[in-house]
């Protein structure tokens, strides 16, 4: 094994004898240089080298196919044939994005023709949002950066979905963020976690939320959306999903490679920082990590990052954008292999701009530094795009070129030191897999009833239900000046909304960006968490003012072991409602992400996550006026509810607090619960609705609740009123997380045409709004059964983070 | 080639409770104070490199910058000297350096960051729980100096 020394002038890479390797030796292979292949995909290697290269692979092609090969690039779980056993029998899914998403949206497109742009090819899924211009959305996950260091890990999840953006079409312009984070309790006592060097769930959520800050404030990106779970389950494996929105106009959204053009590098240079986050991502964590995977810790810098922006949106303007793409996970082997992937093409890794000497080849190729974009642009461009960065202030290098070869060539000081056939580079070898999943015997339980209002205390005052203030406050949702409806709104400017919307220049319409996520329900039914996961995400951005079919949906699963076929079982049976639901509502999905391997090894043994579906999406508001707030408006006015109540309450935030695992978690009638969204939509146009929220985690009693928390007029309900499936406890009517369900408030003289509306819906009139008192009401058989004050039961919600952030 | 160590201490920062360090409460009431210490080796002129560090590092009117090289606080129970680890990109770094000029009187050889946080409580507070929660293994390096000045970790 011959290895050349770094140094400035020549190249640095090796050849890797791999033809003579048994199956044993290849596997060693794989875990000695971190590459993250199976024994099956180091065979095909071997066969590919023997067979049609007839050579030895060089290191750097072989990182290079690890890292196109890896879970985080090429999603080979959700990809898989599984042969799942679960309660409808016996089934072979030969793979889950194509049966359970791509399929779906595929569907759907044909029922919607215009609506969705593009989808799962580019960086982001593109909607329509009116004659001229459309909106995406992306969302990644940074969970095993963040775990190892949270504030750059958050840090750079943001940068790099900022980028996805950026490389949207050619050259989104990013006008929104969201963020969702799952961690530990941050009260969990330090002595319990049983592994060295995990950072404590308080560490975590301080460090994530101000790198989650510090990027999106500095560039100038409004966080507008998100959410935080706590389960003891994410302390070793806390989760971090980033999300951004952007703008394009519709006709530069297609874009096209040819021969005959230059690849230039833009923005940040190149380093060792980074490196093997692609690979890195695909394994579990242990307590080796933290020394082990430095070099996977990147480093952000939004005001680079800020520059690289301007210069790639301004550029777009102009018309000098042939194709753009972000260097992401795989630095630019995946920048350029996408780009190159049809056409061919050199790229000369001496002229990459470096952070520090003595790089070796693949490591400048495979580096994950931060805020690069790779464009391919015309020769005649060139003038112009070097005036933009000088202007701008970023650096602009011509690192390659393509084209007509479909061969990727990489040279470095004259050496040919990676030549893939691009159409093999990207054939991954299919994993099979299997999965199982039966459904657990549902437990019933008799609720007390002695403690109502105390129990109401504890739901709101819990880390499931309080408010997220403090962490809110520290993001800027203002800037660029369109944030319309905020993530704390109301009187006083600090009531919890649904979904948050923003202004979209040039346009009478609006976007909503709405998200949901309900890993308590999946413990115990995940079709249902499925299911229920993708209404409630419908119905926050329907509440908000969005027309209910113009609605596209994200998904991004994040997972413990994937080979364990219990926990696959359950991504799948997940996958079958998230699919179901979207389809009902006719959602398309237009993009996503998965994240495995969350699973830590304690020193008791590995801990998992519980599956976690995230399913977010964007909405079109027709207008200003359908913008719905979720804040009571005035004393005097009427309150209803719209979707029926039923005796479901395994996976809500009560039965958790009462220790009460196993009960039966709530289906969802897509149907019915389609129907109320349309006619809640009429009612919006016609401007009959003052405010608006969905029935969520806390149950009725906390919604309820959330809605006085503008503290302009006390809520007085009757529980007899309330539409239900069967003969319910109050427990259950106030505290069931059953699905589809929404409180509005209206004016009196609206009643008439807003039952008329509702008329083919489960709709009740529950009670009202009274200015004579600040309390929450609650009777039943005439019985007053629960009065709290309201401002006491805001203090509790709004205090539940403030002794930690 | 000459050092430079300068300590730089807030005049406006009084000392804190230290709960802000850790993520359980103490046991027992403990009290902390951050300064930032700068550690310059560099060829030529010393009064330049002082001067240098004065306008880039200092704000005159809410610091004070120590060049003994002694603890700028006394009193302590021990204190805990912690920053990047060497090769991971520290952009205050990049930005001091980056803001240096040839014609400045000297040349910097290396420069080192540290943050210091002084840690004052009675003997039976050790230092173990404030490095597990403060330092990642991840990225930095550390060490801790008891009263005595002796490095005990």
């Amino acid at each position: 094994m011959e290895e050349k020394l770094p140094d400035q002038l020549s190249s640095s890479f090796r050849e890797i004898p791999i033809r003579d390797l048994d199956p044993e030796g290849l596997g060693s292979l794989s875990e000695s240089m971190k590459l993250s292949l199976s024994v099956e995909d180091m065979i095909e290697i071997q066969v590919y080298y023997e067979a049609e290269m007839r050579r030895e692979p060089t290191d750097v092609e072989l990182e290079c196919i690890a890292q196109t090969w890896s879970e985080h690039c090429k999603h080979r779980i959700f990809g898989a044939r599984i042969e799942h056993s679960g309660p409808g029998g016996e089934e072979v899914v030969e793979s889950l994005f194509k049966t359970y998403i791509k399929d779906v949206t595929e569907r759907i497109i044909e029922k919607k023709p215009g609506f969705v742009l593009g989808c799962f090819v580019d960086n982001a899924g593109f909607i329509r949002l009116d004659d001229d211009q459309a909106i995406c959305l992306k969302l990644e996950t940074h969970n095993h950066p963040s775990a190892i260091e949270p504030y750059a890990g958050a840090n750079t999840g943001l940068g790099g979905v900022i980028r996805d953006i950026l490389g949207a079409g050619k050259g989104a312009k990013p006008i929104a963020s969201c963020d969702i984070f799952c961690f530990g309790p941050p009260d969990t006592d330090p002595d319990t976690i049983n592994a060295d060097d995990v950072i404590h769930p308080l560490g975590i959520m301080r460090g994530v939320v101000r790198g989650v800050r510090d990027y999106g404030n500095r560039m100038g990106i409004p966080t507008i959306s998100g959410a935080i779970q706590f389960d003891p389950s994410y302390i070793y494996n806390p989760l971090v999903f980033c999300g951004t929105a952007g703008l394009i106009p519709i006709t530069d959204i297609d874009k096209e490679m040819s021969s005959g053009l230059k690849v230039i590098a833009v923005g940040g240079r190149t380093g060792r920082d980074g490196l093997k986050g692609a690979t890195f991502s695909s394994m579990a964590l242990d307590t080796e990590s933290h020394e082990e995977d430095q070099q996977a810790v990147q480093i952000g810098n939004p005001i680079e990052e800020k520059k690289a922006a301007d210069f790639v949106i301004e550029a777009r303007k102009k018309g000098l954008i042939v194709f753009v793409t972000d260097c992401g996970a795989g630095g630019f082997s995946s920048a350029a292999g996408e780009m190159l992937s049809e056409v061919g093409g050199n790229l000369y890794l001496e002229r990459a701009p470096l952070k520090e000497p003595g790089m070796t080849s693949w490591e400048i190729f495979l580096s994950e530094s931060q805020e690069r974009m790779v464009l391919a642009v015309k020769e005649e461009s060139m003038p112009q795009l070097t005036e933009l960065a000088q202007i701008y202030e970023t650096e602009l290098t011509e690192i390659g070129d393509s084209d007509e070869s479909g061969i990727l060539k990489v040279w470095h000081h004259g050496d040919l030191v990676c030549e893939l056939d691009n159409s093999r580079l990207h054939d991954a070898p299919i994993r099979q897999l299997s999965s199982e999943y039966s459904v657990p015997s549902v437990i019933e339980y008799d609720w007390s009833e002695d403690s109502l209002s105390d129990d109401l205390e504890a739901v709101i005052g819990d880390f499931a239900v309080g408010s997220r203030e403090p962490i809110i406050r520290e993001y800027d949702h203002e800037v660029q000046g369109n944030t319309l409806l905020k993530p704390l709104a109301g009187a006083e400017g600090d009531a919890p909304q649904d979904a948050s919307v923003v202004r979209i220049d040039g346009s009478e319409k609006l976007m909503a960006m709405g998200l949901a996520l309900l890993p308590e329900w999946g413990k115990t039914d995940p079709l249902s968490m499925g299911k229920g996961t993708v209404d409630e995400c419908v119905r926050s951005l329907v509440v908000s003012g969005s027309n209910p079919d113009k609605i596209a949906l994200l998904d991004n699963f994040c997972v413990g072991n994937p080979d364990n076929p219990q926990e696959l079982g359950m991504l799948v049976e997940t996958c079958k409602g998230m699919a179901e639901a979207a389809e009902a509502y006719g959602a398309p999905f237009v993009s996503g992400k998965d994240s495995f391997y969350n699973y830590f090894e304690t020193d008791e043994g590995a801990v998992s996550i519980p599956t976690t579906c995230l399913i977010s999406g964007m909405g079109v508001i027709e207008k200003e006026s359908d913008v719905t707030g979720s804040s009571v408006r005035r004393a005097g006015s009427l309150i209803a509810v719209i979707g029926e109540t039923d005796s479901a309450m395994g996976g809500s935030v009560y039965a958790r607090i009462k220790g009460r695992t196993g009960a039966q978690v709530p289906g969802t009638d897509f149907d019915s619960a389609m129907r109320s969204y349309r006619s809640y939509h009429v009612a919006v146009t016609e401007g009959l609705i003052l405010a608006a929220h969905d029935v969520s985690e806390g149950g009725l009693a906390v919604s309820a609740a959330e809605m006085a928390f503008s503290m302009v007029a006390g809520i007085e309900i009757d529980l007899d009123s309330l539409p239900v499936s069967d003969d319910l406890s109050n427990v259950e009517k106030l505290f069931s997380e059953s699905s589809s369900r929404i409180l509005i408030e209206f004016e009196e003289e609206s009643i008439d045409r807003i039952q008329e509306i509702f008329s083919g819906s489960a709709f009740a009139v529950i009670g009202k709004t009274e200015q004579s008192h600040k309390s929450l009401r609650f009777t039943s058989g005439g019985v007053n059964i629960l009065d709290n004050q309201i401002e006491s039961l805001k203090e509790t919600w709004k205090n539940v983070l403030t002794p930690y952030y | 080639m000459e050092k430079i160590s300068a300590e730089v201490i807030g005049k406006f920062e009084s000392d804190g409770d230290a709960n802000k360090l850790v993520y359980a409460p103490l046991k027992v009431p403990v009290k902390y104070r951050r300064t930032r210490l700068y550690l310059l080796e560099y060829d030529g002129n010393e009064e330049s490199a002082k001067d240098f560090v004065k306008r880039s590092l200092v704000d005159d009117y809410a610091d004070e910058v120590i060049f003994t090289g002694e603890p700028a606080i006394q009193d302590f129970s021990f204190y805990i000297d912690y920053g990047m680890k060497p090769g991971a990109l520290d952009l205050e770094k990049e930005a001091i350096l980056s803001s240096h000029r040839k014609t400045e009187g000297f040349d910097i050889v290396s420069l080192k960051l540290v943050q210091r946080i002084y840690i004052f409580s009675d003997p039976s507070i050790n230092s173990d729980r404030f490095v597990r929660d403060v330092c990642n293994p991840a990225i930095h390096v550390w060490s801790v100096t008891d009263s005595d000045g002796r490095k005990v970790a």
